[in-house]
């Protein structure tokens, strides 16, 4: 058997220098290695053991697992330990999808195309080494990994405030990445595992005291709530993506907060289900705050990009609601809701970027009637946003109707929380429509012209797969669900 | 256009096809989403699928949809003849009945709400459909968020429904979790009602009306539907008369038939659908527009469908499902054929068109007779049937008495305002406003239509006593109330119904024939009362108000906060720790390895930390 995730990383690795290097030819060069990407996912999962009837799997629990000794101390075993199972699957494939989308999207970028192609290949580098990596340490590197390649993308491509929004950015996930790391070595050093691996800390945190996982679990939760982002610590976010270019936006709306949602999964939940489970009162909390809050803001937003980065917010809310109700259903709700938001806010972004691009700005009140002059552009508008305000038939639909569902079943009436927040959502999407889309046309320059090939085929990737998984979920669940439930106190 | 054309000859043949032998289709289905067994609130695991289920109400619908889908294609080509756009015109109008006709034919509820709001899609496209015109695209928003409230309590519904068969499913079938929430022709509802869980049931039942009220325009959520009235004549006729409004009642009838109302939903039904009834038709009684008219009347048929659905008489309620479609389709084509020719749709400037459009003259009255209720026209045998089905159920029920007596009451405000545009339209000598002299009937294409659905509105109703056709009515049982009988009560019921109607339609032509228009009344109370009416109860102000003033002042509220209040405090603390800013501003040379070498080292700083860190916290916490 293939070593296929270690053949990824090396191709993403290899692929990221040589576009660094390919100078004014690095598109092609990231366009090669994006569908390289691709075909690898492809077949992973064709690889993928996590299907009934499969059982050689290295690493417990986990399929393509790879273990190497790679720093073996006295007291402590560092291992290079890779795994997937059906969650990571499902959020590396998006990684792909992503990733050539955003590479056709960027297509001309005029300003240092290799350093820009080159990080975008090197965010989406990280964000696969944090869904694979099984080694405490290894999760460490990649997760850092991620922010530098940002960091650079808004500080040097971004928009006027790029220094500020850059920098807030990275402050902010940097110090969460530091208590994040610390409660995992804790629960490294408390539970006495002598070995930074998945599995072996797995085990070993099964015996802490239930108190003790409960602080624990608070920290780590607080390292990833930060990335998810939840309220009160959010405003990095709408800032963030204002400043980003369109690539970075997309980016990190579609994957830099699943590492969040992936981080509280693999890392939090399973690892100290006690504590996780002991008191959910505060994650429910925040989860209904998060909701309610990115919607309803999102409502008096005059910039589309901040308009869109809200309504991330808001989704991000309804993924923590449905992790917090820890219950399968919850847990398959969660993941197929990142799936599915970070398929459509890569769209949504790239559309306000077209809009940015062809009008010269993206303030609602000054453009608007945008149809007749930008057709195709305008379906790509709708299709997004309907897709966002989880029409059915396409792919947020599916995802949060099994999250209303389960929490329906975990929380009963508090549902109602979600359901009115849904016509929030919808009325800030249709109002933003009607401003943008409708009416006379106004603020539109004479030159405007329709959005170019390249932009299309990259939104293009991103409206066939909304339609595809909105018609068929279950190609996306019958993965999610193959993963064992690790983490729940079972019957 | 050529598929409408097959579309309606296969719904027609599946119809026939149902009516002659029931359940001879096949149906389908596949798994849209699967939980295999796992500890969890499902531990048998659960299937949703989607499905089709073809059975006598399924088929009878589609025939509506098809047929009047054909027709108003037809129609279109020529009545949109000279507008843009028209290739997005057709493309939405067939997913329209695409999606129509597949939420017609769900076996579940969850692929019903699927197509549910993707017919609520195209809804708001077309009504869109002149999004230059800003009242326009308001009008597709209202018409999308109104309902999107309904929606929310209809998913809310599906959620109850499927929690009480989930996990309370009939012994011995394993429950939802394994039949995967699929409706099964001829089954009773699956927890006869009362036995279940109650409470949840009553709350479901509520939810489902709630989401019905939203898609067929029921009082409190009627708001949007004369507002839809902005889009193409032909968009009102085929989706805000006959079929997808219509869809609201079909949820009813399906939820009634398969899953069962308790009898406080029953009563909360019929109240809403008999006052809905007659709330709707006097906002008819003065609007000057003569596509309001008609949408206001529409959403006052739909309450007597309603009406009908909740007192138990599904059937019957779905006999004037099939009947209003067609002679509503009817009123709104004519009406565009007469917007067609004089380009406007304010009555008080028609007048005398009767000379110069004879046909349209004629379908105009033949729908406006068979909405007054006048037999032998087809909505004579349908309304006729739900007034004296629900007065049958007056003894046991007291509690239908107001919404019964309201419907009656309607009786006589439809007649009126119906008949008070005809007159203002095509009675007299000729328009009020001159510049309409010169109008002429449309082309062949727009005749056809008007000719077959005036055909259907005069002796559609009498399908009832056909026998083939009856058996869809009857969904292979006895359906109180199909056929109608013909008992003394009924028969007196019906004439005094009919004696209202006559004497409304002679108010109107009091006030408005032979070209009069009646003077604005001298009385204040009249007078105001007129007000209220043309302001809608001030019920569209109140919800803009809640919208703009409300959830809008709110949000702005909420951005203030996060702009000033979270990050002022976080800025606070920025130059509370020594003057993070200044340095930070300090190291940014703008050069990206300058960037990159400081990442580095902090990372290299963390990892040092860590491993320096990590045997001292190793010997304090050795033994843990």
């Amino acid at each position: 058997m293939l070593p296929l995730l270690s053949l990824v990383l090396a191709t993403l690795f290899v692929g990221t220098l040589a576009t660094f290097l390919a100078g004014s030819r690095a598109r092609w060069v990231a366009l090669v290695v994006s569908s390289a990407f691709l075909a690898e996912v492809a077949l992973l999962f064709a690889d993928f053991t996590g299907w009934p009837g499969y059982s050689a799997q290295l690493v417990p629990g986990f399929s393509e697992g790879e273990s190497y000794a790679w720093l073996h101390l006295s007291w402590l075993q560092i291992n290079y330990t890779v795994g997937v199972d059906g969650i990571s699957l499902v959020l590396i494939l998006l990684t792909a999808i992503l990733q050539i989308a955003t590479v056709l999207y960027s297509w001309k970028e005029a300003k240092k195309p290799n350093a820009y192609f080159g990080l975008l290949l090197l965010t989406c580098l990280g964000s696969f080494g944090v869904f694979v990596a099984l080694d405490i340490l290894l999760f460490f590197l990649f997760w850092e990994a991620v922010l530098v390649p940002m960091f650079f993308l808004i500080g040097f491509w971004g928009g006027p405030r790029r220094r500020y929004a850059a920098l807030k950015f990275f402050i902010y996930t940097h110090v969460a990445s530091i208590v994040m790391l610390f409660g995992l070595l804790a629960v490294v050093f408390y539970s006495g595992s002598t070995s930074l691996d998945f599995s072996a800390v797995y085990l070993a945190a099964r015996g802490l005291a239930p108190v003790v996982q409960t602080l624990l679990f608070l920290a780590l939760f607080f390292g990833f709530a930060v990335k998810f982002p939840v309220v009160p610590f959010h405003t990095w976010l709408p800032d963030a993506h204002v400043e980003a270019p369109t690539g970075g936006s997309v980016l990190l709306a579609g994957l830099l907060l699943k590492l969040g949602g992936y981080g509280l999964i693999r890392w939090g939940v399973e690892l100290l289900p006690i504590g996780f489970a002991h008191d959910r009162s505060i994650l429910f909390a925040i989860a209904f705050l998060t909701i309610v809050w990115g919607s309803v803001v999102s409502l008096s937003q005059r910039d589309l990009k901040r308009l869109v980065a809200y309504s991330s917010i808001n989704h991000m809310g309804i993924v923590l609601l449905a992790i917090a109700l820890n219950s399968s259903l919850g847990l398959l709700a969660a993941v197929l809701l990142m799936f599915a938001h970070g398929i459509v806010s890569g769209l949504l972004f790239m559309t306000a970027g077209s809009v940015h691009h062809t009008f010269g700005t993206r303030d609602l009140p000054a453009v608007g009637g945008i149809t007749p002059r930008t057709p195709a552009l305008s379906t790509m508008v709708m299709v997004g946003s309907l897709a966002s305000l989880g029409l059915p038939a396409l792919i947020g639909f599916p995802a949060e109707f099994t999250a209303l569902l389960a929490t329906w079943d975990g929380l009963r009436y508090l549902v109602f929380i979600p359901l009115v927040i849904l016509v929030v959502t919808a009325a800030f999407y249709l109002w933003m429509m009607q401003r943008l889309l409708f009416g006379p046309v106004r603020g539109v320059p004479d030159g405007a012209h329709d959005i170019p090939w390249y932009e299309g085929a990259g939104m293009g990737i991103l409206v066939i797969l909304t339609v595809l998984f909105g018609i068929l979920p279950s190609l996306l669940t019958n993965v999610i669900v193959s993963s064992p439930i690790r983490g729940f106190p079972g019957p | 256009m050529a598929f409408g054309g097959v579309a309606m000859v296969l719904g027609v043949l599946l119809g026939i096809g149902e009516a002659s032998s029931p359940g001879s289709y096949t149906n389908v289905q596949f798994t849209w989403l699967k939980l295999a067994p796992s500890p969890g609130p499902f531990p048998s695991g659960f299937e949703l699928v989607m499905g089709t289920l073809v059975d006598p109400i399924s088929a009878l619908v589609l025939v509506v949809v098809t047929v009047v889908g054909f027709l108003v294609l037809l129609y279109s080509i020529g009545y949109m003849h000279h507008d843009r756009g028209l290739p997005r015109y057709y493309a939405e109008l067939s997913l329209f009945l695409a999606a129509m006709s597949g939420l017609v034919i769900s076996n579940n509820l969850l692929e019903f709400f699927l197509f549910w709001e993707l017919v609520g899609l195209c809804s708001y496209l077309l009504i869109g459909f002149y999004y230059e015109k800003p009242s326009a695209a308001s009008a597709a928003k209202e018409a999308f968020l109104v309902t999107r409230v309904g929606d929310v309590m209809f998913l809310l519904g599906i959620f109850l429904f499927f929690f009480v068969y989930a996990t309370k499913g009939p012994a011995g079938t394993g429950g939802w979790a394994a039949s995967g929430f699929v409706f099964v022709h001829g089954a009773a509802p699956f927890v006869p009602v009362g036995t279940g869980n109650a409470t949840l049931l009553t709350i479901a039942g509520i939810m489902i009306l709630g989401g019905a009220a939203g898609k067929s325009a029921q009082f409190p959520l009627h708001v949007w539907l004369p507002d839809a009235m902005e889009g193409p004549t032909t968009v009102s006729a085929l989706i805000h008369a006959a079929t997808m409004v219509a869809a609201g009642v079909y949820l009813l009838a399906v939820t009634s038939l398969f899953l069962g109302f308790t009898a406080l939903d029953q009563t909360v039904i019929v109240a809403i659908g008999g006052f809905t009834a007659f709330f709707a038709a006097t906002m008819a009684l003065v609007h000057p527009d003569i596509k309001r008219v008609i949408a206001y009347s529409t959403v006052s048929q739909l309450g007597y469908m309603v009406l009908a659905v909740g007192a138990g008489f599904t059937m019957v309620g779905l006999f004037h499902l099939f009947t209003h479609a067609f002679f509503k389709a009817l009123l709104f084509l004519a009406a565009g054929s007469v917007i067609h020719a004089v380009g406007t749709q304010d009555l008080f400037k028609m007048g005398g068109l009767r000379k110069k459009m004879r046909l349209t003259s004629a379908a105009f009255a033949i729908g406006g007779l068979a909405l007054a209720g006048i037999p032998p026209f087809a909505g004579f045998w349908s309304k006729d049937d739900i007034l004296s089905s629900v007065y049958s159920t007056l003894p046991s029920h007291p509690a239908y008495w107001p919404a019964f007596l309201l419907a009656f009451a309607a009786v006589f405000l439809t007649a009126y305002y119906i008949f008070r545009a005809w007159f203002l339209a095509f009675s007299g000598d000729k328009p009020r406003d001159p510049a309409l002299e010169h109008a002429h009937e449309g082309p062949w294409v727009m005749a056809v239509p008007l000719v077959v659905l005036s055909a259907v509105a005069i002796g559609g109703g009498l399908l009832v006593y056909l026998p083939g056709f009856a058996g869809l009515l009857l969904h292979g049982g006895g359906t109180p109330g199909i056929p109608p009988t013909l008992s003394p009560t009924d028969l007196l019921l019906s004439t005094a119904s009919v004696l209202l109607a006559v004497g409304g339609i002679l108010l109107a032509w009091r006030l408005w024939g032979n070209g009069r228009v009646a003077p604005l009344p001298s009385s204040s109370a009249v007078r105001s009362v007129r007000q209220v009416l043309l302001a809608r109860y001030g019920m569209k102000a109140a919800y803009d108000w809640i919208g703009t003033k409300g959830v809008y002042t709110l949000a702005r509220g909420a951005d203030f906060f996060d702009r000033f209040v979270i990050d002022g405090t976080v800025h606070g603390f920025e130059r509370t720790f020594g003057g993070l800013s200044d340095r930070l501003r300090r190291i940014q040379t703008g050069v990206v390895s300058d960037y990159a070498s400081y990442v580095v080292a902090g990372l290299i700083a963390v990892f040092a930390l860590m491993l320096l860190l990590a045997p001292y916290l190793l010997s304090r916490l050795g033994g843990a």
